[in-house]
């Protein structure tokens, strides 16, 4: 018993009570100093942005996020990048996690994917400074947001908008006394002029073809189908037609350059799925089909250099004047997001930049502004883009893209690089696709 | 009487609670418990929620909806499937056999206390501490048409290979990687195992005229096979779990004339959102690598172990 008639039990109580009391206070002149001293920090809403690696542009959006957020000093955005073959796989775990980001550029064609989920919210028209989609549609070139309207709304805004086009050499062509071909046809009787062998073994190849990229394969091959007069799904994506004859004629030609005219090599693909663009920088293809308007960048600071140019895809002659396949990557912010004003307020920010993103890095975001602009006028040989873009049109969206381009894509690559029978190739892979077809 | 009293029991000394067998168990228990912690935790749990997901559909993004055993069930008509177990027990067996025999004719070798014994299990240790990705892309340059590989082939009049660019070439091309990369420490543990068997034996069945080749099957080898077994076992089982090579080498092409059940488990899982699927192929996968244990088991005989 002390003085007071307490046990150490209750002194400690008090003791307790009294440490207690002193940490609310503290915490109460603590918590209203920080409101006093930083008002708008203490209510600062935080979005996570998840993107792909891609050096120029990340740059730039370090610089955009750092000025949104002055302009708006109760919104962070927190900036995740990635590996783009890593960003779905991040996407899946943070959700997993139960931490799914607000805002993800996914590629077009995941997008699909995610909406059937249920897992994206519809653009907010009015962050985009606009009261319809038609009016939104109007800011953008003709089939820019085609790719992520589904049931009559718009679920993302483009970061990216893409169609491949040829890059040819210009030094090869001379040297070989070729014009670079406007057909598929003219590509196969010319290539053999573009061959160089020494002792044997190819130095150079007339064109490096994508091998073991299912994702760009299949945009390539949709392309040439289309251009064949076919279609490889329906536009509802319920269909596949991958037996139909402009299917066949577009296989034939593609594996014929490896079998018959032998204008490429195979083996020197090695072991990188994106060999075809790294055979072309290096020299040693003539012709390469899977660079955009984003691959000047990368090309001037290669072997090449100025020495590449983009030219309009090849056509079939006297086929449809179909460019290649549109593609590129689209601003969604999660249906699950507590915060989707500002999420999308943050992304209509982003897409006002265009011009930005153009003069950076040679990134187009699809929008009329930096197509009609200075800046890509003064850009060497954006009439050749400006052109096939107008010419392409996104895959049919799948739910099930990554799949069946693994399918379709797989199948071409044993068609062309080991002779498989095309007929019956594609017989299989039909009925390996038709369950996974949109219902 | 002062006998009886030194021997009355001692009230001031409590006894123990607990026997001193059970203070040395709970001693023991108390080291154990954190490797049992981390195996329960970072395997058994893993695995035991995996089997849960293989009886369920699931797209890692929503919810998973229990379907029983339909995924099992589907496997069984699935060609993605049987293509990649096809696949899989081919490569397996081809690197597998090559691998042991090699493995073993070297530590027969090395067994002879030769000079510059350990450069030579340098040399062939070096492969074994290379990172598997880093093994994959230099022999992925060593295979280019113009490669060191092409090369050496050349000299005996061979034309080039399209290593990993021909269905007819790619799993071999990959087998010879993995042969490389994991005969160096198979080669350790059977050196080891020679090491350890004692000289006489060899000697006493010499003196009784015993051929060399004779001593090696008839006494040297039946006192390896536990070191055999356990490189056996081994070996097929990280053959028939590989990843890697295949992955980096070929992403499982040209086609998927060399995707190997973990890469279509990877695939299926992350890359095509049949979470569930994935997992019945890895318990799948785990069966037949339980098979092929036992089958070793048996062959090699209850007495090594």
């Amino acid at each position: 018993m002390n003085p007071r008639g307490l046990t150490s039990w209750q002194r400690n109580r008090v003791d307790r009570r009294r440490v207690l009391k002193a940490a609310g206070a503290a915490g109460l002149v603590l918590g209203a100093g920080d409101r006093l001293v930083r008002p708008a920090a203490a209510q600062a809403t935080s979005v996570t942005f998840l993107r792909h690696v891609d050096p120029p542009a990340n740059k730039l959006e370090t610089d955009l996020i750092k000025q949104f957020e002055q302009a708006n000093p109760n919104i962070k955005v927190d900036y995740v990048t990635v590996p783009d073959a890593d960003l779905f796989t991040k996407f899946e775990a943070m959700t997993v996690a139960g931490t799914p980001p607000d805002i993800v550029n996914f590629g077009s064609t995941d997008v699909p994917a995610v909406w059937q989920r249920g897992m994206l919210a519809p653009v907010d028209l009015s962050a985009a400074g606009v009261s319809s989609l038609d009016e939104l549609q109007g800011k953008y070139i003709p089939n820019a947001l085609s790719g992520y309207v589904f049931d009559g709304k718009l679920y993302a805004l483009p970061h990216e908008l893409s169609d491949y086009v040829m890059w040819v050499n210009t030094q090869m062509f001379e040297t070989a006394g070729v014009d670079y071909p406007r057909t598929w046809e003219e590509l196969s009787s010319i290539g053999p002029k573009l061959m160089i062998r020494n002792s044997g073994q190819v130095t150079q190849e007339a064109i490096a073809l994508p091998l073991g990229f299912p994702g760009a394969q299949i945009l390539v091959f949709d392309a040439m189908v289309r251009q064949a007069g076919g279609q490889l799904f329906s536009d509802d994506g319920r269909q596949a037609f991958l037996t139909s004859d402009p299917v066949m004629k577009a296989v034939t030609t593609l594996s014929g350059f490896v079998q018959k005219d032998k204008i490429t090599d195979p083996a020197l693909n090695g072991t990188t799925a994106t060999a075809d663009r790294d055979l072309f920088q290096n020299g040693v293809a003539a012709m390469m089909l899977t660079g955009g308007s984003w691959y000047r960048g990368t090309l001037d600071t290669s072997k090449v250099g100025k020495n590449a140019i983009p030219v309009p895809y090849p056509r079939f002659e006297g086929g449809p004047d179909i460019a290649g396949d549109l593609y590129g990557y689209g601003l969604t912010v999660s249906a699950k997001s507590a915060h989707q004003p500002e999420a999308w307020k943050f992304v209509a920010f982003l897409s006002s930049h265009g011009t930005d993103y153009f003069e950076n890095e040679g990134l187009f975001i699809g929008d009329k502004a930096t197509a009609d602009s200075d800046v890509a006028a003064k850009s060497p040989n954006w009439d050749v883009f400006q052109k096939e873009l107008a010419r392409g049109k996104y895959p049919p969206s799948l739910y099930h893209f990554n799949e069946i381009s693994d399918i379709v894509g797989r199948t071409v690559d044993a068609i062309v690089r080991s002779g498989d029978d095309a007929k019956t190739s594609l017989q299989n892979a039909q009925s390996s696709v038709t369950p996974l077809l949109n219902s | 009487m002062t006998t009886r009293a030194r021997a009355a029991p001692r009230t001031d000394i409590t006894r123990p609670v607990l026997s001193l067998e059970r203070r040395q168990a709970l001693v023991g228990m108390a080291f154990v418990f954190p490797a049992v912690l981390f195996f329960a935790l970072f395997f058994f749990y893993p695995m035991a929620y995996a089997l849960y997901l293989s009886l369920t559909s699931w797209d890692l993004l929503t919810p998973p909806v229990w379907i029983g055993l339909a995924n099992y069930a589907a496997l069984v008509s699935d060609p993605n499937f049987l293509s990649s177990l096809s696949i899989t027990l081919r490569y397996t067996i081809e690197a597998a056999v090559p691998l042991i025999l090699l493995s073993l004719m070297l530590a027969l070798f090395l067994n002879q206390r030769l000079r510059l014994n350990g450069a030579y299990q340098v040399v062939y240790f070096v492969p074994v501490v290379m990172p598997a990705v880093v093994s994959a892309i230099i022999w992925g340059l060593l295979y280019q048409p113009s490669g060191p590989v092409n090369n050496l082939v050349g000299i005996v009049g061979v034309e080039p290979l399209p290593w990993l660019a021909s269905a007819d070439y790619a799993l071999h091309a990959i087998v010879i990687v993995s042969i490389w990369a994991s005969f160096g420490y198979d080669t350790l543990i059977l050196l080891a195992g020679l090491q350890s068997i004692p000289p006489d034996y060899g000697e006493a069945a010499v003196i009784d005229g015993a051929s060399r080749w004779r001593v090696t099957r008839d006494v040297t080898l039946p006192l390896l096979a536990p070191r055999l077994l356990l490189v056996t076992a081994t070996s097929v089982a990280a053959l028939l779990t590989s990843f890697v090579l295949p992955y980096v080498m070929t992403n499982g092409g040209p086609g998927t004339a060399t995707r190997v059940l973990p890469l279509l488990i990877y695939q299926t899982g992350f890359q095509f959102l049949h979470a569930g699927q994935a997992s019945a192929m890895a318990f799948m996968l785990l069966f037949i690598t339980l098979i092929f244990t036992a089958l070793q088991f048996r062959l090699f005989g209850r007495e090594v172990l």
